[in-house]
């Protein structure tokens, strides 16, 4: 068991001094793998953010239902009764005019107008959670509550929130086939880095099979090598993604202040980031186990 | 370490059967592609301990039988059995283990010229995973074998020719083997450093290792007084005690 430690201590303290024996090369070959991991994750971050501020508005069809000016209590009651008795209505919630103008007060710049209004314009409304997404009922639903008595406007409103997360879906997609093509482009990176260390020191390797090496002796300083890119490239990376999310952050948060919102671009939790940087390594191990498999078994030593 | 028996030393023929074989190749023929054969229906013995030279011209196909011998090539015909191994038989996985009883000296070295002589020595010791602790201590005995103790810091490419052989030597029996295939150890050397050399494997044998050694040097061959298989076109002409 100590002896096995020391040749995994020996093979990492091999693997190290071969990255810092090439300072440079190995700095530019840890930056190119932290770019091609920092587009495809840092995209997905932003599409999370998004996601998560589309989440924040309900993308479920909501439906206002707006009275005429002076309906009294008993015109209330019988409008709700009725909306409730529709099948694709889940839940009518009613809005006296009194509290929408309270609302539309905290709207900057609309309090004054209200205010130099001589009585207040908004109806009494519904606000209607409704049990489908299919937009001939939900239009089919807006003609007959249209139609009623007392009932001044009918207006369906969620187009928007659902284009965002139809948006954010295609995002998602995106992101995911681009960590795929980026993974693959990481996985080419190290695997090249590695085919190039063993060709270099392929006298040395055969020299160490002719005198008793097995397979796992020979890969394992490789594999470490690789480990160890690929962990420093996913620290690059998320390096990139923290000081690329802080610069978007305020960009982002002036832009969403105008259309009266605040987008907020998520801080990366750490246990992403640490499952981020395992993903890094253990695609860096892959590579290198495929390239120092493929050496290996391009010389047979008989 | 094996001790060497007096009925060893002694290597006569009609005691050798009930010695103990190390290395036997019964029929073994040796063909590459293009239709050039190297051997040719060799059969062989080589007893534990025994220390034997392969000698012949070059091309006469000295070097792929110490190939064959550490399992580095596979016989196109016949059967080749290394300290009761089949090698034919054995699996990938279990080579290293059996080359790790060898001990080979390369006609070119193949010395690793960006580590220094102590590293070059621990090479097959690191690879066997012994222990830290042990190293140094078979490293600095091989290198003291061999006359080149106090050197562990120097790198090969200020080594000499004989030095850098030695150093070969060295690697070869840092781990104790208990065959030592040398091929041309002496090629590159002038022949006082050939005889010397050649001293060096009288030593290892007389202390019970298996030495098999192909040269064409004739003072090699007086100086050890080994047994001899003659070969020539890939055959066994003669075996001479």
């Amino acid at each position: 068991m100590k002896n096995w430690i020391t040749a995994h201590g020996a093979a990492l303290s091999s693997a190290l001094r071969r990255l810092v024996r090439r300072p440079f090369a190995s700095l530019f070959e840890i930056f190119v793998l932290g770019l091609a991991l920092a587009l495809p994750a840092g995209l997905y971050v932003t599409v999370e953010s998004v996601r998560g501020f589309a989440n924040q508005h309900p993308s479920d069809p909501e439906v206002s239902v707006f009275l005429s000016l002076g309906v009294t209590s008993q015109d209330v009651a019988i409008v709700r009764e009725r909306l409730e008795a529709l099948a694709d209505v889940q839940q009518a919630v009613f809005i006296p005019r009194q509290e929408a103008a309270k609302s539309l007060r905290q709207s900057p710049g609309l309090a004054e107008v209200l205010d130099a209004l001589p009585e207040n314009p908004l109806p009494d409304a519904f606000v209607l959670r409704l049990g489908t997404q299919d937009p001939s009922r939900i239009d089919a639903l807006r003609g007959e509550v249209g139609g009623w008595p007392k009932v001044a406007l009918v207006q369906a409103d969620s187009g928007w929130t659902r284009k965002v997360n139809a948006g954010v879906r295609i995002a998602q997609t995106v992101a995911l086939l681009l960590g795929l093509m980026f993974g693959v482009a990481a996985l080419a990176i190290t695997f090249n880095t590695i085919r190039l260390q063993m060709l270099d020191r392929r006298g040395e390797i055969e020299l160490s099979r002719l005198i008793g090496a097995t397979d796992g002796y020979i890969r394992r300083p490789y594999l470490y090598l690789g480990g160890l890119q690929g962990l420093l490239g996913g620290v690059v990376a998320v390096a990139i993604i923290l000081a690329g999310t802080r610069a978007l952050d305020k960009a982002l948060s002036d832009f969403s202040v105008a259309y009266g919102t605040q987008v907020k671009i998520s801080a990366v939790p750490w246990e992403y980031a640490a499952g981020f940087l395992g993903v890094s390594a253990l695609l860096g191990g892959m590579a290198a186990w495929l390239a120092s498999s493929r050496h290996l078994w391009a010389r047979p030593l008989r | 370490m094996i001790e060497r028996s007096p009925a060893i030393a002694s290597n006569e023929t009609g005691s050798r059967a009930a010695l103990e074989a190390m290395i036997r190749f019964e029929n073994v023929d040796k063909r590459y592609p293009g239709g050039i054969t190297a051997l040719q229906n060799v059969s062989l013995r080589i007893d534990k301990g025994e220390l034997v030279v392969i000698a012949g011209p070059s091309g006469a196909g000295k070097s792929t039988l110490l190939n064959l011998m550490a399992a580095i090539e596979h016989p196109s015909a016949g059967r080749v059995c290394v300290n009761g191994e089949v090698l034919q038989d054995l699996r990938a996985r279990s080579l290293p283990y059996l080359r790790r009883q060898f001990g080979l000296v390369f006609q070119d070295h193949r010395l690793l010229f960006d580590r220094n002589v102590f590293d070059n020595v621990a090479l097959p010791l690191r690879i066997a995973l012994f222990s830290r602790g042990d190293i140094p201590q078979r490293v600095r005995a091989a290198l003291d074998k061999v006359g080149l103790l106090g050197r562990e810091r120097t790198m090969p490419i200020a080594l000499s020719g004989g030095e850098q052989q030695r150093l070969c030597i060295a690697r070869a029996i840092v781990h104790r083997p208990a065959i030592l295939l040398a091929d041309e150890p002496t090629g590159n050397l002038d022949p006082d450093y050939a005889v010397t050399i050649a001293d060096l494997f009288k030593s290892f044998n007389q202390v019970g290792v298996t030495v098999v050694m192909a040269t064409h040097d004739r003072a090699v061959i007086d100086r050890l007084q080994p047994r001899v298989l003659r070969l020539r076109d890939g055959q066994i002409l003669e075996q001479s005690a």
